[in-house]
């Protein structure tokens, strides 16, 4: 099977990481696992999507934070990452 | 991984804290915590019984259950500079019920016994690899920096 050319962006969103999840699983993505990361002193909720080769991480930063703006970093071919950006436009 | 007392009970976020709700309790963060009900920490092969303080609030600094991690480091070469990115994956708890063979004398036990007794059990799981992993193409990847902070005269 030929290989899709994969693509990284990575984007901060103003909407709730649940809405986001949401969207990733209507487009055929499955949550493939969660763990608590911490960098710099703060924590953050990581999800993994995957889709085949693609994988789509979802981080939020968990705790006395407001607002929360998820960050989403995309590796996949230019057609998914535009998709997923019109999904949460 | 890492073992280190870094991180306790007291002062993980309310969402992180939620996750061992079942066996431990707090009025909020920085706060005492305290054992809801007799529990083994498989990991660390300790025994808790109900009411024990698992981190002082006024000793965060050294909590009697440390949660294990992986440290992770990247490192990156752009134009003879070396960028790092780095950050700590937490160790997944998983509560079950388990049959155990407490020992009476010593807090260390624990033996898995089919006579044994009923009791919670604290194991922890190591994050995936493919969660500590940078998803990055294999291609020239082209840095699209909208804000810059610093800028170096040439």
């Amino acid at each position: 099977m030929k290989m899709k050319k994969l693509n990284v962006k990575s984007i901060a969103v103003w909407i709730p990481s649940d809405r986001v999840h949401t969207s990733l699983l209507e487009m055929g993505f499955s949550i493939f696992d969660t763990t608590t990361t911490v960098s710099d002193g703060k924590f953050w909720s990581k999800k993994l999507f995957i889709r085949h080769e693609e994988r789509v991480s979802v981080s939020e930063e968990i705790g006395d934070v407001y607002p929360k703006d998820p960050v989403i970093t995309i590796c996949g071919s230019t057609n998914t990452i535009n998709k997923i950006i019109g999904a949460l436009d | 991984m890492y073992d280190n007392h870094k991180y306790g009970f007291s002062t993980i976020p309310d969402q992180e804290f939620d996750k061992y709700s079942m066996i431990c309790d707090r009025k909020c963060s920085r706060h005492t915590v305290y054992t809801k009900i007799p529990f083994v920490d498989e990991f660390h092969s300790r025994f808790y019984s109900e009411g024990e303080v698992l981190h002082y609030a006024n000793n965060l600094n050294y909590p009697k259950i440390s949660i294990p991690y992986y440290k992770v480091e990247y490192s990156f070469n752009l134009w003879g500079s070396t960028y790092f990115h780095t950050f700590d994956a937490l160790f997944n708890p998983n509560i079950m019920i388990e049959k155990k063979e407490l020992s009476t004398t010593s807090r260390k036990t624990i033996k898995t016994k089919k006579s044994g007794t009923l009791i919670h059990v604290l194991k922890f799981d190591f994050p995936d690899e493919k969660m500590l992993a940078l998803n990055l193409p294999n291609q020239i990847i082209i840095f699209d920096i909208k804000n810059m902070v610093r800028i170096f005269d040439v």
